[in-house]
Formats: structure tokens, sequence, C-alpha cells
């Protein structure tokens, strides 16, 4: 089944406003190597997204949430580098509805689907965004051992985390 | 559970991780919205489907390559599900036909029925497995809860037989009712049988006058041969040693198809028919009239295979008492050598014997080509030979060469009759 067009749309635009976002973000320092692999993957990312092919969406997914920690690692503003990873993720979810729309023969209701999802999706990125902007405009000064407690409770969640998914799973 | 959570926790994981080994408080923060993202699709995961599903075929019988159309409707009979997905699948053997729809992807709210709606066509057979597979998903795309439904739904294909005009047998045996076979008795009817003295009470319309005009006291009547129904059996022979596999098919599969036409054909007449396949078991349908007998017997041909059984690898263990004495039995069979003593004894047993035999000789000959060969002229002159002999032992044998039409071999071999049946008149 062909998604409709509306979707499609904003899906790219979405990700051209991420790849702009990560080349301009980078052209600022200038990191020129950083701007050309944004333009490179991010047009890589449009024309599959524009032929319907979905296979490599995850992959690229990764390379931008790489570019993002590139950057945060360079020194470009974390506000932004947050803001695109966050798009990053619209986008990667956005792209899989896709598939998910062209993987079956019919579907049913889309325009409320689409919206439901739209909806959710903004919701969801915009509070997880706002959550991110808390710790960069308030700095709080840890000591290391508060540090290193605070990575071994957060490893020791993680891991009860997975461990918990996982014994579901099967 | 699906892979983009386990990558997303991973992420969660190595930003953290990262940030704290390269201290790099950025790193760390960046790890936030994915960890907001994640929390998110937790708390809005999907519970699950009460589904209620019920699955149509229309129709329950068809024809071998005719499309029969499956409805599979799809109830939600529990909470609205934000994105569900539900896909049908079924035996390789059903071929799905264009244009139907086996899956679908939907917003599914509490009370609303979604239905799926395709054609598939298929070798002849019975088939019934179906399973549907539901999933209902998170709208991040990290949970799921995957359900597997079976909906088991009879449907027969029949094998595609072909539309015959009426047979000709003639069975010692009949029914009172009337029907198609000439009874050797006088009665109503349309051919001429004898003459007898006028009685009161018969129709003026039948006297004989030429008759009655040579005798000067008495009239004569006319009288017809009635025409009823009679018995007929048929035998499919379904050992494996005499079926023929190659490029262009079975041909035992023609055996099938040329049982289905005349089991067709002789309902049409209104006989009483029976089926016994022989060989790879003794499957038999017990004699009846009708739709329903039909119906019964195409289920049965839908099924049958050629199977080795040593203990059916000839006709010793033929039961024939199954078939009513005197009746006609139709044997659709190859024929090998060891056959011709059972068959004979089935014509001393009293019963009107006709063997349709597909020519395995010509079936092999026309996917080689070179039927003018040494080695297949033998074969044919072998073949012939043996034919010759059940025809001695008062047989009716129909030698059907499968690549052309049974209705052909039927009216060829009913013409060869009256040709000498003419022929020995004319010597007398």
């Amino acid at each position: 089944m062909k998604p409709n067009r509306r979707i499609k749309r904003i899906t790219g635009v979405l990700l051209v406003l991420t790849a702009a976002g990560f080349a301009a973000a980078a052209a600022l320092e200038p990191l020129w190597g950083f701007v050309i692999a944004a333009a490179v993957f991010g047009a890589m990312r449009l024309a599959l997204l524009i032929a319907d092919q979905h296979f490599g969406d995850r992959l690229l997914f990764l390379l931008f949430t790489l570019f993002s920690v590139l950057g945060v690692v360079e020194g470009l503003p974390l506000a932004l580098m947050a803001g695109l990873l966050c798009l990053n993720l619209a986008v990667w979810n956005l792209s899989e509805f896709i598939g998910d729309l062209l993987r079956f023969d019919a579907v049913f209701d889309q325009r409320r689907m689409e919206n439901l999802r739209l909806r959710r999706l903004a919701l969801v990125l915009g509070g997880a965004y706002l959550l991110t902007l808390l710790p960069i405009l308030v700095e709080i000064q840890l000591g290391f051992v508060a540090i290193a407690v605070a990575a071994l409770l957060a490893v020791y969640l993680l891991g009860a985390a997975l461990m918990r998914l996982r014994n579901k799973g099967e | 559970m699906k892979r983009n959570l386990f990558l997303l926790v991973i992420l969660v994981f190595l930003l953290a991780l990262l940030g704290i080994g390269l201290l790099q408080r950025g790193l760390v923060i960046l790890a936030l919205p994915l960890l907001f993202y994640l929390a998110a699709a937790w708390v809005l995961r999907p519970a699950g489907a009460a589904l209620s599903l019920h699955r149509s075929i229309d129709p329950v019988r068809a024809v071998q390559g005719k499309p029969v159309t499956v409805t599979l409707q799809i109830t939600n009979v529990g909470q609205a599900v934000a994105q569900f997905t539900a896909r049908d699948q079924f035996s390789r053997r059903l071929q799905l036909q264009d244009g139907g729809s086996t899956s679908l992807i939907a917003h599914l709210p509490a009370g609303e029925t979604l239905t799926l709606q395709y054609a598939v066509t298929a070798y002849r057979g019975a088939y019934q497995d179906f399973v549907v597979e539901t999933s209902a998903q998170g709208l991040q795309d990290c949970f799921e809860v995957v359900h597997h439904y079976e909906t088991p739904s009879l449907f027969m294909i029949h094998p595609q037989g072909e539309k015959l005009k009426s047979v000709r047998i003639r069975p010692a045996f009949t029914h009172g009712f009337a029907g198609s076979i000439a009874s050797r008795r006088g009665g109503t009817g349309v051919d001429f049988f004898t003459v007898r003295e006028y009685q009161p009470g018969d129709s003026l319309r039948h006297i004989n006058w030429k008759m009655s005009a040579r005798d000067d006291r008495r009239f004569y009547t006319n009288v017809m041969e009635q025409e009823q129904v009679t018995d007929v059996g048929i035998i499919l022979d379904a050992r494996q040693r005499v079926n023929l596999v190659n490029s262009r098919g079975s041909l035992f599969e023609y055996g099938v198809r040329a049982a289905a036409s005349l089991a067709q054909r002789f309902l049409d007449d209104g006989h009483r028919v029976s089926l016994l396949v022989y060989g790879s078991g003794k499957k038999r349908v017990f004699p009846g009239y009708g739709k329903h007998q039909a119906h019964r017997i195409l289920d049965t041909l839908a099924s049958v295979t050629p199977i080795v059984n040593f203990a059916l690898t000839n006709f010793d263990n033929l039961p024939v008492r199954f078939f009513t004495p005197g009746s006609q039995i139709v044997m659709i069979s190859p024929i090998v050598m060891e056959d011709i003593p059972y068959i004979t004894k089935m014509r001393a047993f009293g019963y009107e014997v006709l063997v349709i035999s597909p020519n395995p000789v010509a079936f092999e000959a026309a996917e080689n080509g070179d039927a003018s060969s040494l080695a297949y002229r033998l074969a044919f002159a072998e073949r012939e030979f043996m034919l010759q002999q059940l025809r001695q032992g008062g047989t009716q044998v129909i030698n059907w060469q499968v690549g052309q039409p049974l209705e052909g071999a039927l009216q060829r071999a009913s013409f060869g009759a009256r040709g000498a049946l003419h022929g020995q008149r004319r010597s007398l």
C-alpha cells in the first residue's frame, strides 16, 4: 500500500531540517568534513525516502546520532545538537511508519493513524527536548564520588531493565 | 519487544558511559531525549488486543483453477489499539490472485470491525489451515504484542473434469426408475423392443398395423424398450507402479479428471454411482444419487494421491463385492499385463466392465517426441496386444491418449463398437 504524500512530505521536511541543521552547525565551526558527511547522508536518506526504500532507516538514524555525538565532542552548541537528535528520532520514527504502511496490503483509516502518530510524536519529542534543556540551563556541580555513584546506579538500572525486558520477550 | 528498543537502550547506555568516561556532560545530556523517548514508549506500550475473528470462504467447493474468495473479519472486543496489524497466513499451495489483501495495518477503536478479502486459486485438494498473525504496536515502535490465531476453515478444490455427453453403457442389471439405459425390458420408451398381441387397454397409437394386416383375427402392438437407471461403480487406479510423471504432469491426474467427469455425467443421467480408489488404500464412496453424491465423490477425488502400498500392487484385493451384482463398472487405469485376469474375473462375476485406459506409452512418447522409434513401436504393439486380450474377454476398452479430450475417445469407442457390430451383421 502506498503511503499518503502528506506523511512523506512531513518526513522529508524534517529530514532536510536535520541534515541542514547539522551541516549549518558544522559550517559555523568550520568542520567541512562534517558538513559534507551530513549533506551526503542527508541526501541519501532523502533519496531512499522518495524511492520508498526503508532498509537503511536504522543505520542512517545511527549515523545522524553519531553526528550529534561528534558535534558535542567538537564543542558545537549542545541545545542545537539535542534538538537535531530529537528531529533525527522523529525522522526515524516516521520512516519506520512509512515502511510499515508499505509492508501491508491494506491500510484502514490512514489519516487518523497519521494524525495520532504525529500528535504523539510531537508531544513525546517536545517533552524530551524540554527535559534536555533543563540540565543545559541549570548547571549542577557534582563531585567525583557523586558522579561515580550516579554512573553505577545508571549501569545497574539499565542492566536490570534490559534483563527484565529480555525475560519478558522470551 | 522490537529491535528498536534494544538499539535505544544500548544507545542510552553508551552515551552515558561515554559521557562519564570522557568527562563530557554534554554526552550524558544527549542521552536524555532518548531516555525520555524510551520512557514514553514504556508508559504507552500496548496492552494487547482482544479480538473476535470470523472467516468465511465462498464457495467452499470449487473446481481447480477457479478462484475462491476468502473473507476475514476482525472485530476488536477490547480496548482501542493505536496501531494494529494483521497478516493472514495460509498454505503455500494456495496462490493469491491479484488485487487481494492478506495483510492490514490500522488504528483499531473498540468495537470496530476490519475486513480482509482476497481470492486464491489452488491445485485440487482439501485446505483448511489458516493462521492470522496479529500485532498491537506502540507508536514509538518499541513494544508490540503478537498473537497467532488458528482459524481452520475447510474448503475443497475439486479436480477439473470435462463436460461429457452421454456415455454408452449397457449393464445387465437396471433399477426400476426411469433413466437413460436401455434395460432389455418392454415398457414405455423410445426405442423399439418387440411386438406382442394386442391387449385391451393398449394405446391404439402403438398398434403395429402392418403385422395386424397379415393376420385377419388378431391385432399386434409395438412394445418399446424401457430406459432405466443403473448402478455404476467407478474404480480409479491409484497404484504408484502404474503412474508416470514427467514434465507435462502426472498420468494419474488425467485419471482423476476422467473419474470426476464420468461421475458427474453418470449422476446427471440419474444413475446410482459409487467410487473406489484403489492403490494408496481403499478409499470408497458408497452408492448414491444426486448432487450430494457428486460432492462426496469429488471431495474424495480432491485428496487422492498415488502412493506405494505393497499390499495393493495388483488387483488381488480388489473388493469387487462392493459393487451391486450385474452393475456397470468403469475402471480408469493404465493397466499392466498382470491385471488382465482380475478384470476378466469381474466379467465372470457378471459385471459389465468398461476400462478407460490412459495410454502411458503415448504419454511418454509425447514427452520425448520420438513415437516412431523402434522402442516405442514395440511398446505400442505390446500394449495393443494386452488391450486386445481384454477385449476378447468381453471387456469394453477405451485406449485414451491423454493429450486429447476424453469425450472424443468415448465417442470414437462408441462409433467403433457400432461399426464393428454393423460389420458383423454384414458378414452374417
